[in-house]
């Protein structure tokens, strides 16, 4: 799973949590100072290196009652995983029962420097459990022959690279909310600017930061076992084999219309399938590329060669300031869906009043996107066939499928 | 009588070395000033008046008041930095003919003297040839800004950044080499918000619409469209956009701002020169260093291409220099590499209207 460049990369970006290694010999220290507060000594903490560092005891937040009381709710009396599960319950309960002051006794700690925040999870795979178990056992494979460990197997394997955070951090939350694999990929170079914050779910932390980096972040708050590998620096010609490499399916949605066809590229030479959802005012579209499937597919879906692509993007590429030209390129990539969407349509062709600048987005129809996408993805995994270019309509309802069905 | 006059504007980059045995000091020193007009400048304005005074073995590069852009350029820091760079490659001219010049800066404008160049009294010797000066006219002929997008894997030969250090050093500015593609995606998403910001005002679009004019314009001082890559139909309709009254087509703005974001981001490499003081004096020598450091890359058959609008709009100079964490103020940012397409050079006023004399 993954690359050796980007294993190289998992977490390693500033403010990344840090996992308390209290296990053995070289481990990480956390006291009780007489105040309440915590004191934690980091050894191998390569940011900070090895000092003491003071937590407010208003910055400790216990997560293991929260899990225990969700698993015991949604975990079914009698069956193997509740039996296990209670006997994971014991060990907790006999720490209690210890009444001891070590805060360390069970349960994993995680610092997190940006907020000087220190969290208790459970132990890595019960936190994991309970966080996607409400999927039940929604996903299966084509053939139902799987049973929920092989699918979660499955899913845990699946490495999601992911290139664009804008509509691509709905997607990242959908991907990981189905899915929960263990490794991903995030890349994108811009920051987070309030204007993003209609389609992406954002505080005031997080504006004027790189989206890549806040994407991870936001992910790692509620899963610091998920290896991430951030490229905050975007995608670029130096990167972009390092990016695919190793990933089990790509999604796509970058700006950049080089990067697109590179990464489409390098998708194809590697056999890896990539994943573009398009919000098109009220209209979803989704183009996939099974270059898993055939590695002479086009670049494009439905019909459109590589030729056209290319003569199409090099007419915009010299004249980046005609939009015309742009959605030339843009219609030749993804169809004419876009005219389903009439004010959509108005604005981009400028026969309606264009009052703002930017692309016209819909945060809700970026949100039916991501949606759309993390099926889609979780279903290729698993074996299902995927139609190349699908669309829906979210006010008229009307849907629609393209192309092959690979 | 347009094509006549768009001869005469590409006639100045036709210049040969001389042989300055055979001149008169007045006609020595305006040769040499045939070479200072080879510098860059900002929008292409040429902001330069030179006073040849022969007796006195002096040049004045003057400032000319009216050639400063005062929506662009509201300091003058663009305009002082183009004097600096004209003052270079007068310099390094006068350096190649043996008359080797002494500098003073002035600070004044025209018809005071910006910058002093007082040229020794000994005679001039014979061309020299493949010596380190002959290099550099060579350079100042094919020297050029080109805005596109350069090859991000090719990198820069060490010689060149040694030489960009030992240039800045020896005009007591800081030099930051920014090669990390982290830095270099976080400057060009600066420098793309910048743009919006500096496209967003109607003055400063009025003016860049007046130097931003078709290929084949008989104005010397502009900037064809052709220099930036644009198409002769998107040219004018951009220049013409540019100067109409009201709202400003958000897809034009888009573009402008999005091809020198992708500039940057596909440079190997991109330089910020920061100097002590924000004053008259270090803008000059700044245009001084950014002028050699020019023609350096040129001689390794390397571009560069400057961008403005991150020193120009204090707001995101103070985030550069956040970013930098520098103590001292960017005054020049410009990137550095390999351009994918080949540009034409942008016209010149001929030397002989720029030029005065006195004895």
């Amino acid at each position: 799973m993954g690359t050796k460049e980007s294993d190289l990369r998992y977490n390693k970006y500033e403010g990344a949590p840090h996992i308390l290694k209290t296990s053995n010999k070289v481990e990480d220290q956390i006291g009780l100072s007489i105040d309440g507060n915590f004191v934690l000594q980091l050894k191998g903490f390569l940011p900070l290196g090895t000092k003491k560092i003071t937590i407010p005891k208003e910055n400790f937040f216990d997560l293991v009652p929260v899990t225990i009381y969700g698993l015991l709710d949604d975990l079914i009396p009698g069956s193997s995983l509740m039996e296990a599960f209670l006997r994971e319950v014991k060990k907790f309960e006999d720490v209690l029962k210890k009444q001891t002051q070590e805060i360390a006794s069970y349960g994993t700690l995680v610092y997190y420097s940006r907020k000087n925040h220190l969290v208790k999870f459970a132990p890595p795979s019960w936190h994991r459990l309970a966080l996607i178990v409400r999927n039940s056992t929604l996903f299966q494979d084509p053939n139902r022959k799987m049973n929920w460990e092989e699918v979660r197997i499955v899913f845990e394997k699946t490495l999601v690279a992911i290139a664009g955070c804008s509509v691509g951090n709905n997607i990242v939350h959908a991907v990981i909310g189905d899915l929960r694999p263990l490794c991903l990929k995030i890349a994108d170079q811009k920051e987070y600017h309030i204007p993003n914050a209609n389609r992406v779910r954002l505080t005031y932390e997080d504006f004027g930061r790189n989206k890549a980096v806040v994407t991870a972040e936001q992910i790692h708050a509620i899963d610091p076992f998920m290896k991430i590998s951030v490229y905050q620096e975007g995608l670029h010609p130096a990167n972009i084999e390092e990016f695919v490499r190793g990933s089990s399916v790509i999604i796509e949605e970058m700006d950049d219309p080089d990067m697109k066809l590179l990464i489409r590229e390098e998708a194809r030479r590697s056999g890896i399938p990539v994943v573009m959802v398009t919000d098109l005012g009220s209209v979803v579209q989704m183009d996939v590329r099974r270059f898993d499937k055939n590695k002479n597919l086009p670049l494009a879906a439905c019909g459109v060669s590589d030729k056209e692509l290319y003569k199409a993007r090099d007419q915009w590429r010299d004249d980046l300031a005609d939009r015309d030209k742009f959605w030339d390129f843009a219609f030749t990539f993804i169809g004419y869906h876009a005219q389903k969407s009439s004010e959509f349509y108005g604005i981009i062709k400028k026969t309606d009043p264009v009052l703002f600048g930017g692309l016209p987005q819909l945060g809700s129809t970026a949100i039916v996107a991501a949606g759309i996408a993390s099926e889609a993805i979780a279903r290729l995994v698993l074996g299902f066939p995927i139609p190349e270019r699908m669309f829906i309509h979210k006010y008229t309802g009307e849907t629609g499928i393209e192309g092959k069905t690979l | 009588m347009i094509k006549r006059l768009l001869k005469i504007n590409y006639e100045a980059l036709d210049i040969k070395p001389t042989d300055a045995t055979k001149c008169t000091k007045k006609q020595l020193y305006s040769h040499l000033v045939s070479w200072a007009i080879l510098a860059p400048s900002s929008h292409n304005t040429q902001p330069w008046k030179f006073i040849i005074k022969p007796k006195k073995n002096i040049i004045d590069i003057c400032l000319d008041k009216s050639q400063i852009l005062p929506n662009s350029d509201k300091h003058e820091r663009q305009a002082f930095i183009s004097i600096g760079c004209a003052a270079e490659n007068l310099i390094l001219a006068a350096r190649y003919y043996g008359v080797a010049p002494s500098v003073k800066y002035i600070g004044e404008k025209y018809p005071l003297p910006t910058i002093r160049i007082h040229l020794n009294e000994e005679e001039a010797t014979p061309p020299k040839e493949k010596t380190k000066s002959n290099i550099f006219l060579g350079a100042m002929k094919t020297r050029m800004m080109n805005r596109s997008k350069y090859d991000a894997l090719r990198p820069i030969p060490s010689i060149l950044l040694k030489q960009f250090k030992e240039t800045a050093s020896s005009f007591g500015a800081k030099l930051d080499l920014v090669s990390d593609i982290k830095m270099r995606s976080a400057i060009a998403e600066l420098q793309y918000t910048a743009d919006k910001s500096a496209v967003a005002d109607g003055d400063f679009r009025k003016e860049l619409g007046a130097f931003l004019l078709p290929n084949n314009t008989p104005n010397g001082r502009s900037m064809p469209g052709n220099t930036f890559g644009l198409s002769e139909k998107m040219t004018v309709k951009l220049s013409s956009a540019l100067q109409e009254e009201g709202s400003f087509d958000p897809d034009l703005a888009y573009g402008f701002a999005a091809s020198e974001r992708d500039g940057i981001r596909s440079s190997p490499l991109v330089c910020i020169l920061s100097v002590a003081k924000d004053k008259a004096e270090w803008w000059l020598k700044t245009g001084r260093a950014l002028e050699k450091m020019a023609l350096l890359a040129e001689i390794q058959k390397v571009n560069i291409a400057v961008h403005a609008a991150l020193i120009e709009k204090e707001m995101f100079t103070d985030l550069l220099k956040l970013r930098l964490q520098g103590t001292q103020r960017p005054a020049a940012l410009f990137r550095v590499g390999y351009a994918t397409e080949k540009r034409p050079h942008s016209p010149r006023i001929p030397a002989a209207r720029v030029i005065e004399y006195e004895n």
